[in-house]
């Protein structure tokens, strides 16, 4: 004998939708060891693919202020007024080598959220010092190139500690603050063995030439992690940006790891015609949850946040045309500069090292611009911390690296 | 379509699973959270339900995508039930059985048709667990108090008054926020 308006309700709320609570399906893929969702995999997917698109934006507008200053005759004699100030008891001219002004990324939280915005301003100039005979003519040669781009993509403060990271000030100065006489070599190594690299996103692209660095963990092959084995269980190539690693320990908590997010910004020194040196800086996020079996309600997130820089080298193989095939080598070394379970920080912050070796191709797009792709491999010792992350679930973890290369003249 | 669905699933396609999980899931959050109110709460409920689904889907005779839809919401009403009775978040207000018996059954009802679905499913929410449980055996999915006694352990004059405060409550909220309204 229900009453009239209770069939109305029932009625009001046929067909109602909410919004799933979230994380649901991920939670069910790992319960069934299924594929992630496709749809919001290709929703990622576009996010980088804005990603990209803005990373090339940005290198484009990098050149267009080279191209511009280059014309500029008010920076050669910003340039050589400053640059005599700074070598008072040197009667004569000192050349100074291109400045160059690293593009940097700061990290977002949310990859999903990016925003785009030029700068100028100054970070970690490369400057030589030569011959001091140098005539004037050919500091007005010299390229100053005193522009950046930056990316920021709403920057978390943790992203702003980071040294260089947190020069975002808009100033447009055509010396570096400090300069750096151990750094030399000749005019015109300086001014065609250098190249930048812009890091910048998680999985599939790579905004860098940060190639000895093992980026971002892109999981060509997912990880099942049950209580007992590590095994790789499907070799397709897939570019899931999350991987479900569902560790059974003992007390039932299980943990899910994100795939590490990385950027940064990197430098590249030719050695010779087919040895490179790479280094740069690198920002590191690393996101985890740990679950309560028995009490789902209990649940922690763990952000791990990196800051580390790379040391490789790279050697190509074959080139032919504008495409080149290369293999890199190399290490980085990663501080953890901040790391919270849930809103508590944690006191341990390790120290992360890896070693990391990847195959690469690399097509030219223009004389200045390479864009590249690596499949790469690294290996992550232990940090000896009693943190669980991504690293120690998967020490050995493959990724693809996505990257764009600026050349500098 | 949803038996094609249906069939891919049962030969253990991955994609069909994905599909039927943004066919359906939408309504089945909302009938979860009619249940769960508790966002996690939901989260858990809605996944033992969707494992449940997929691995019961082979076993499953299907007579078309009305009985279909009938037994994905039955599967989380059952889960969401599950996991009320295993957190003994059932709590039970015992009234005075006689008050509901002497009801006035001609008490005015509430204009539901001035007040949204949001608004509707946020006030059964607010309900309290025995109240809203039993409601939502009772009018959604068409329970007899005796079958609602059985399956929560009550007595059926508990679950008959659970179901008389529960639309007292309602129906008062209703009132206000249509009141508010004018």
């Amino acid at each position: 004998m229900k009453e009239d308006w209770t069939k109305q309700i029932k009625q009001k709320l046929e067909g109602h939708q909410m919004t799933p609570p979230a994380g649901l399906w991920e939670g069910i893929s790992n319960e069934m060891n299924l594929e992630p969702k496709p749809a919001p995999k290709s929703a990622m997917i576009r996010r980088w693919y804005w990603a990209a698109a803005a990373a090339v934006l940005a290198i484009v507008g990098f050149f267009a202020f080279y191209q511009f200053d280059d014309s500029e005759p008010q920076l050669v004699a910003n340039n050589e007024q400053t640059a005599v100030e700074k070598t008072a008891n040197q009667p004569s001219a000192i050349e100074e080598k291109p400045i160059i002004e690293k593009p940097v990324i700061t990290v977002s939280q949310k990859p999903t959220h990016l925003a785009l915005t030029t700068r100028t301003h100054q970070a970690e100039p490369i400057v030589t010092e030569t011959n001091e005979t140098e005539s004037m003519q050919e500091i007005a040669e010299e390229n100053n190139l005193q522009e950046t781009t930056e990316y920021q993509q709403q920057e978390t403060p943790e992203a702003t500690e980071a040294p260089v990271l947190a020069t975002t000030e808009k100033k447009r100065t055509y010396l570096p603050d400090v300069v750096e006489p151990d750094v030399t070599s000749s005019k015109s190594e300086a001014t065609s063995k250098w190249s930048l690299g812009l890091n910048g996103s998680n999985g599939l692209l790579m905004a860098s030439n940060n190639y000895a660095n093992d980026m971002n963990a892109i999981t060509i092959s997912r990880f099942y992690n049950d209580a007992n084995s590590n095994g790789l269980s499907n070799s397709s190539f897939t570019s899931d940006l999350s991987d479900y690693s569902n560790s059974n320990i003992q007390n039932s908590v299980i943990s899910k790891h994100h795939l590490p997010i990385r950027f940064g910004l990197s430098l590249q020194y030719q050695l010779n015609p087919s040895l490179a040196l790479n280094s740069g800086i690198s920002y590191s996020y690393l996101v985890s949850d740990f679950n309560m079996a028995y009490n789902q309600s209990n649940s922690y997130t763990q952000k791990l946040r990196y800051l580390g820089v790379p040391l490789g080298v790279s050697w190509k193989l074959w080139q032919t045309g504008g495409f080149s095939l290369y293999l890199t080598g190399g290490a980085l070394i990663e501080k953890c500069i901040s790391a919270y379970m849930s809103d508590d920080k944690m006191d341990s912050q390790p120290w992360q090292l890896s070693i990391n070796a990847s195959a690469g191709a690399e097509y030219h797009i223009t004389r200045q611009f390479g864009l590249y792709l690596e499949p790469s491999l690294g290996y992550y010792f232990d940090d000896n911390s009693s943190i669980e992350h991504y690293y120690k679930e998967h020490p050995l973890a493959p990724s693809i690296q996505f990257g764009l290369r600026l050349y500098l003249k | 379509m949803v038996n094609q669905l249906v069939e891919r699933i049962c030969q253990k396609d991955q994609r069909a699973m994905s599909e039927l999980y943004q066919m359906y899931i939408g309504e089945l959050s909302s009938v979860c959270y009619r249940y769960v109110p508790n966002s996690d709460d939901a989260k858990d409920v809605l996944q033992n339900s969707f494992v449940k689904i997929f691995t019961s889907i082979p076993t499953l005779e299907y007579r078309g995508e009305e009985q279909f839809h009938g037994w994905l919401v039955r599967i989380v009403a059952n889960e969401a039930l599950l996991f009320l009775r295993n957190k003994k978040k059932l709590l039970f207000t015992e009234q005075d059985e006689t008050k509901w018996q002497q009801a006035d059954i001609a008490d005015e009802a509430p204009d539901t048709e001035r007040i949204t679905p949001d608004e509707l499913h946020q006030l059964i929410s607010e309900l309290p667990d025995g109240y809203r449980t039993v409601l939502n055996l009772y009018v959604f999915e068409n329970y007899s108090h005796r079958q609602i006694a059985e399956l929560l352990g009550i007595k059926e004059g508990t679950s008959a008054s659970q179901l008389y405060y529960a639309k007292q409550w309602l129906s008062r909220r209703i009132k206000e926020i249509t009141m508010g309204k004018r």
